[in-house]
């Protein structure tokens, strides 16, 4: 059924490609890709649990497709335990900076068949390792790839860096689509989404959309007072919660205190 | 019903904070101890980020203590000078506190630290309770027709006496020293914003045995400066380290008050001695639980959090 009315979505767009590919342009045979989002913000609510977004398009001569997604940047740390006597304590922490909080590469067939050629991968970012490719880790540690290795692992295993070579789906060889899965706990700002249209191991076309993720109503409220003003809601908050403790003795204890004491 | 709680940067289902806030109060309304120790542990079993629980921890004890405070202030068992000299020690603890715990957070070390604390408080705490519960139990099988309280009538240690700067106290009946009460109340400050508990467990026996304060006020005075201690370390939380969640906070003290009301209705039907067994087990349960957490080698020696 999804799959159905994309595709019905994705046709509307021929037409408008056809038109694209005919027009007197310098390389009017080249080969051209159309994309669609069926959303390019998400909303951060207090109810938001993730979020699916269907990326859907069209192309003008059968290849095969790339969807690359890549967050705005988000430090993390790596803690590193170890054994302490009888204890498992943190005994190492890294911080790591400068690299995306999601990188999502997905395609239609695994990206080492598309793309054999490790140099034109490389070009277009689109190797998992390429996520880490101005990583900035601090304290600089003994072995550096191990840790590189060890972040990447790490980052999979919370799927929020993910190589997925069945993800786009191709139909009618014109069409294709892919669902895009953003997880529960995200950083906010504007998400990349870049198509590549590749072919005998080289990429024929590119195009861009973005997604712009952010905090709505009542969560960005919180946020920025409990961060820009953070005195002021530590003050009110925490006499709030007197008055709240106050009011709820009240009105569920209804003499019942003064009885205990 | 999940929730996404802003501070503490997760989904939580919000029943089951309701239902902590209302194991807490449940068990405080029952056998009459704040509970406020074994929130965090429970905070920290569901992932919440150990400076969190701690902070957020806080803010809940200022909900769930305010009526009682009011009620025994109402009721003139409070002694307010007496109040006055251990909130100059823990608001300095409180502070004092905050900022270590900045530090080890920056560090990286503050989990562990809670951690061990806990595993030492519970283990001390719930250790005491048990013995004390059993030998309960087993005096109240003994000799059913009388108990022989022996209460000692010597006075305080003659050192209290001979310290410096002494006070009198009127509505205790005391002459103390200022130094004894300034430096308790700071070792609970420290304990308040380090671990998130109110202190009441170790406010309520050092009062009635160390400091030999009637019985009457105890209760009122411990409560009172407990309500602003957490209230001050609640407001550096927020200021200092942007650590209170409020809606943890919130959704465990309606929660706790929820609790509060149906363990004060059955501890009246339920015998103390029995009640008081389980929740020394619990306590128990909870410390060893935590002291597994760091003897077992964890899956993954590495992991990954959000940088602060």
């Amino acid at each position: 059924m999804k799959m159905m009315k994309f595709s019905l979505a994705a046709l509307c767009l021929l037409p408008a490609l056809a038109l694209a590919a005919n027009a007197p342009a310098a390389s009017s045979s080249a080969p051209r890709l159309v994309t669609e989002l069926t959303r390019d913000h998400v909303d951060i609510s207090t109810r938001y649990k993730g979020d699916e977004i269907t990326l859907f398009g069209a192309m003008t001569s059968p290849a095969q497709v790339v969807v690359k997604i890549t967050s705005p940047i988000q430090p993390v740390s790596i803690k590193q335990k170890g054994r302490v006597g009888p204890f498992w304590l943190n005994v190492a922490k890294y911080d790591v900076a400068n690299t995306p909080g999601l990188y999502y590469l997905l395609s239609s067939a695994p990206l080492d068949q598309l793309l054999p050629s490790a140099a034109v991968r490389t070009r277009y970012g689109l190797a998992i390792t390429d996520a880490l490719a101005h990583v900035q880790i601090s304290p600089k540690p003994e072995d550096a790839d191990k840790l590189r290795q060890t972040l990447l692992s790490l980052k999979a295993a919370k799927h929020e860096y993910i190589s997925d070579g069945s993800a786009v789906k191709i139909s009618g060889k014109r069409l294709y689509y892919a669902t895009i899965r953003l997880p529960a706990q995200l950083p906010l700002g504007v998400y990349g989404v870049d198509i590549y249209l590749v072919r005998n191991g080289q990429v024929i076309a590119t195009d861009h959309r973005s997604i712009n993720v952010a905090e709505v109503h009542v969560e960005h409220w919180i946020s920025n007072i409990t961060s820009n003003f953070s005195w002021i809601f530590g003050v009110s908050f925490t006499f709030a919660m007197m008055m709240l403790g106050l009011f709820l003795g009240v009105v569920l204890g209804r003499g019942r205190n003064s009885k205990k004491a | 019903m999940d929730i996404f709680l802003p501070i503490a940067h997760m989904d939580v289902n919000l029943l089951v904070i309701l239902f902590f806030g209302g194991i807490v109060g449940f068990l405080s309304g029952l056998v009459g101890v704040g509970g406020g120790f074994l929130i965090t542990p429970l905070l920290l079993f569901i992932g919440v980020p150990p400076l969190v629980a701690v902070a957020s921890g806080a803010a809940q004890i200022v909900g769930t203590s305010a009526s009682g405070s009011y009620a025994h202030w109402r009721l003139g068992n409070v002694d307010f000078r007496m109040a006055l000299v251990l909130l100059v020690g823990s608001w300095t603890g409180g502070a004092v506190g905050v900022h270590i715990a900045k530090v080890l957070q920056a560090g990286g070390d503050f989990g562990t630290i809670v951690t061990f604390l806990y595993v030492g408080l519970l283990g001390i705490v719930g250790a005491s309770m048990l013995i004390e519960s059993v030998n309960a139990l087993r005096g109240s099988r003994r000799n059913k027709q009388g108990k022989t309280d022996t209460t000692e009538a010597s006075g305080n240690g003659g050192w209290m006496t001979r310290l410096p700067l002494q006070m009198n106290f009127p509505v205790s009946q005391l002459k103390l020293s200022l130094i004894v009460p300034v430096v308790i109340g700071f070792g609970v400050g420290i304990l308040t914003s380090l671990m998130g508990v109110g202190g009441g467990f170790i406010m309520v026996p050092v009062m009635i045995y160390m400091l030999r304060m009637p019985t009457k006020v105890v209760v009122g005075t411990s409560l009172f400066q407990l309500l602003f201690t957490t209230a001050e370390v609640s407001i550096l939380q927020a200021g200092v380290n942007h650590a209170v969640d409020p809606f943890l906070a919130l959704v465990l003290v309606i929660g706790s008050a929820l609790g509060t009301q149906w363990g004060t209705r059955l501890g009246t039907r339920l015998p103390g001695e029995q009640l008081r067994l389980i929740l020394a087990l619990v306590v128990v349960a909870v410390a060893v639980k935590m002291l597994f957490g760091i003897l077992i080698k964890p899956h993954d020696v590495y992991s990954l959090v959000l940088a602060q």
